[in-house]
């Protein structure tokens, strides 16, 4: 590479430099101290034409168009057969039908896996594992068929005292006694009702002549 | 054409599902497909040189965009489409390098030698400056290649291009240049013998 003045920066440093140069991208200092190398060097002005040229024509190169058979492939893969599943659904389910419970378990899932609620469902599932361990920890084991204590042979603690029992048989025996002299009242009574339901009959048939 | 981010597109509830959308979301979708379908399409022919791999790399993209698209914001959905779009283009490239070289084996084994030598059709037009600054760029390496064809060709904004590729604005804008640079010693030997 020919570099008529010594005083020229050096050639990494304008190599470097060019594309920056054509699209005025140098900062100040840098930029006036490319234009000067430029004019003394004839080289560093073909290159900066040759980066101009080679912008020029990136720019105007021209982008194929999507062919619209593309376009109608992308949406008949996507939207259309979207909106086809969408209206199958619509007809084989009703709106106003319940969703399946797989649904419905998804939605909880959804839901809880949301910030708001992921906190409240870690705190829930943290309470459930404290309450089951605390629950495992202080319950009575559970007995085994041949540790059963059959309930004839367990000692029964009364729940009750002889005075409880003594007021309940007094209580007993006061309602029969209720309930028979109530029913001998009755039964007396129905005998008078009876009595005079009879007695005109009875005076008649022993005042007629033919009877014997 | 509209503007990015300036879609119509509806809310989307929580728990959206694509497959089971509402009218609204098929149509901010077609608006999408047909607002950025031409660059994404442009992008995978700069990239592959082939039209048809282009047309199959344009709708699989989309497809995932549908399938992700309650996931894609429309302010992010240019960046989203092209990050895609690079990646299976790369994909397919590595791909077809892979079946290019074991084809290569096999012809050795066979004892028949690979051409390597250009074709005259290829040399003809080879003498076209654009075809020489298309097939430079073919040439040079990534991240410079997606870079240079974002920027350049596709007239992608810097904050677009940095989040296709997931690198801060300023690098970007190296990389444009770094990029550019390459192409320019590429073509150092026609630019010094064509007129310019």
């Amino acid at each position: 590479m020919n570099r008529p003045n010594a005083s020229l920066p050096p050639d990494d440093w304008m190599d470097e430099r060019v594309e920056a140069y054509v699209d005025d991208a140098l900062p100040p200092d840098e930029a006036m101290r490319f234009s000067a190398a430029l004019d003394a060097s004839p080289h560093w002005r073909a290159q900066v034409r040759h980066a101009e040229r080679i912008h020029q024509t990136l720019e105007a190169t021209e982008l194929p168009a999507c062919p619209p058979a593309c376009t109608e492939a992308i949406l008949d893969q996507t939207v259309r057969a979207a909106s086809a599943r969408t209206a199958r659904a619509a007809r084989e389910s009703p709106q106003d039908a319940p969703a399946s419970w797989l649904d419905r378990v998804a939605r909880a899932f959804e839901a809880l896996s949301k910030p708001a609620y992921s906190s409240m469902a870690t705190t829930a599932v943290g309470a459930l594992l404290v309450a089951a361990v605390a629950w495992m920890l202080l319950a009575e084991p559970f007995t085994t068929g041949t540790e059963h204590t059959p309930v004839a042979d367990a000692p029964i603690e009364a729940p009750y005292t002889d005075a409880d029992v003594a007021q309940a048989q007094a209580e007993a025996e006061w309602v029969l006694a209720y309930i028979s002299d109530v029913t001998q009242e009755a039964g007396t009574r129905a005998e008078r009702e009876m009595e005079r339901a009879f007695r005109p009959l009875r005076d008649a048939s022993s005042s007629s002549p033919d009877t014997p | 054409m509209r503007g990015v981010g300036e879609s119509t597109r509806c809310s989307r509830p929580a728990g959206f599902r694509p497959h089971y959308s509402p009218s609204c979301f098929v149509d901010a979708f077609t608006e999408n497909v047909n607002q950025y379908q031409d660059r994404i399409y442009g992008f995978a022919c700069s990239y592959l040189k082939d039209d048809a791999a282009a047309k199959d790399v344009t709708q699989d993209v989309f497809i995932r965009y549908w399938n992700h698209y309650d996931e894609v914001d429309d302010d992010r959905a240019i960046a989203w489409l092209m990050r895609v779009t690079r990646n299976a283009c790369i994909d397919l490239l590595r791909k077809r390098q892979t079946r290019r070289k074991s084809v290569t084996v096999n012809s050795e084994n066979l004892h028949r030698a690979p051409d390597g030598e250009a074709d005259p059709h290829a040399d003809a037009e080879a003498t076209d400056f654009e075809t020489r600054v298309d097939a430079a760029l073919a040439e040079i390496d990534e991240p410079y290649r997606s870079v240079v064809t974002m920027r350049e060709i596709q007239n992608m904004k810097y904050k677009e291009i940095s989040d296709a590729l997931d690198m801060p604005i300023n690098t970007v804008k190296v990389y444009i240049h770094r990029g550019r640079k390459k192409l320019r010693h590429e073509l150092a030997e026609v630019l010094d013998y064509e007129p310019t």
